[in-house]
This record gives C-alpha cells, structure tokens and sequence, in this order.
C-alpha cells in the first residue's frame, strides 16, 4: 500500500529535488555531491522539465522567473 | 455573441414521421431496465426545427453501445422490413463538437432517456460528408432560425478542431476542410481559409491552455 501511494509522487519528489539544485546552481552554492545528484536527475525518465517548472514556481521563483531562467538556462532552449 | 442555447428550445414534435418512429421504438423495448439512447442525424432537425426536413431512417445508438438490432429486428422497426426504419450506429458514428453533451436535450419516456443533440452538433457533424440535403439542412435551419451566422459557426468549428485532423489512412480522407469551403461558399457566399481561421487559432488557443513550455532544465542540470 505504501508503495502504491509513494509511486505516483515519485516524480514529483526528484524534479522538486531538481528544483532545489537549480535555485543552489543559481546562487553558486553547488556542492560536489549535490552536482552529482544534479547529473543523475538529469539523466532520469521521472524527471521533466515540466514538473521542474511547476516546482520552481512552487518554490517561489515565480516574481523572477524570467531572470532565473535567463541566468541558469540561458539559450538552452 | 449570444449562448448556442439560445436560439433553439428543443421542444420535440412528436407527431413527426421521426417522433411517430421513435414512440413504436420506445414502447417496444423492455420495461424491465433503463436505456440511454441518442437520436443523431437528421432525425432532431425534423423533430426540433422543421419536420419537413425528412430522411429514410432515424439515427441512433444506445449511449452504452448495447447492440440494439435484436429488439429492433423484433419490433419490425429495422432497414430489413423497409419504408421508415431505425438506422442503428454507434456514438463513434457521431462526428461532432466536444461540447454536443452539455447543450442536447435530454427527454424521459418511460424507462427511455432520449437524447436530442443541439442543430449546431448536427450540422457540424453533417459537413462529414455534405451531400446535397446535408447542404439543404444547413440551408433550412438558418433559414428558420438565423443561425448558425458565419461567425458562430467558426467559433464552434474552432472548438472542433480536431475534426480537422488528417485521416487515418488514405481510403477515407478527411473531407471537412474541403467541405467547410464548399458550405462557406454556398451558405455564406463567402470564402474561407481553413488553416488560417479555423485551425490556427484553435491550436494557438489550446497551446496557452497548456502553460509556458519549460526551458531546458534537465540540460542545466548537466553542466
């Protein structure tokens, strides 16, 4: 039963992850362990940028979004 | 512009050859269990805004795709028997706006709910394939009711869109591009430009349904 509730938030959980590790990369405060993680939830199925958006914004960086993504992002579009 | 309901009360005439029709069919079903059936085709327009519009057949299917043909068979009410009959299909067969639930009519006979869609979702649901009394219904409707105007029924093939969408395969085209043309012109008097009036904004509409696409995020994470 757990594990039934746990798998539809999985997603959720590491792009919210992923979210955090962004807002760190921003702020230049990116550990070597955390640049690991980084790579390995870049390489994940479960992992979109979609629900990174929707974390992001969950995370309160919808004031300066633009900026964010104009700093960390860039042209990578 | 004024609510589709607007324009059309959908009260039913049942004295109709389509009404008449519809009763034999009612009062020969089981009384035992509900049925949920649709009428579609041309059968609501005689029935709700011009009884003169006629046809050989009364279309329907049962909303949970039951196989109706055994009671229909029984009842003597099927094509095999001739004259006026029931056309059986499926809700399938029904190509039409994604909105023609919410603006049917909706009647209760007996055990029987019958569902009338709105003229607009017949008419849409007509340009399929636009044969000449497909075109006379389209005409006879405005003609009774002044509507759909061009405008209205832009705006209503826009939330349609998909029925715009390239056939499946090469054996039955999508003809209602070509047939949108051909109805602007003849019941408009009037060209239109699908892709440009109907198709564009409809995707554009959907596209910002959908929220800003997200920048590469699992890119930045890599670096």
């Amino acid at each position: 039963m757990i594990g039934l509730l746990a798998k539809p938030n999985r997603a959720w959980r590491k792009s919210r992850l992923a979210a955090r590790l962004l807002l760190r990369k921003e702020a230049g405060r990116l550990s070597q362990r955390d640049r690991a993680l980084a790579n390995r939830l870049s390489q994940d199925p479960d992992v979109s940028n979609r629900l990174i958006q929707q974390a992001l914004y969950f995370l309160g960086v919808g004031p300066r979004k633009h900026a964010f993504d104009r700093n960390l992002v860039g042209g990578r579009n | 512009m004024p609510s589709i309901e607007t324009w059309w009360a959908g009260e039913i005439d049942w004295s109709a050859p389509a009404g008449q029709l519809l009763k034999r069919f009612v009062a020969a079903l089981p009384k035992d269990r509900p049925f949920h059936i649709t009428v579609f085709g041309s059968a609501p327009l005689q029935l709700t805004v011009d009884r003169n519009l006629l046809s050989g057949d009364v279309d329907i299917f049962s909303d949970d795709d039951e196989d109706l043909s055994p009671i229909v068979e029984a009842a003597g009410l099927g094509k095999t028997h001739g004259g006026f009959h029931l056309e059986l299909g499926f809700e399938l067969s029904f190509r039409t706006s994604p909105r023609w639930r919410q603006r049917a009519k909706v009647v209760q006979l007996a055990q029987v709910t019958l569902t009338f869609p709105h003229p607009i979702d017949i008419l849409i649901g007509k340009l399929n394939r636009l044969e000449p009394k497909d075109m006379e219904a389209f005409k006879r409707v405005i003609e009774l009711t002044g509507h759909p105007t061009a405008s209205e029924l832009l705006a209503e093939l826009q939330n349609a869109v998909d029925l715009f969408r390239p056939a499946f395969d090469d054996d039955s085209p999508n003809h209602y591009p070509e047939n949108t043309r051909r109805l602007w012109r003849e019941v408009f008097q009037c060209e239109i430009e699908v892709r440009r009036e109907i198709i564009e904004p409809a995707i554009h509409r959907r596209r910002q349904g959908y929220g800003e696409p997200p920048p590469d995020y699992k890119g930045a994470l890599k670096s």
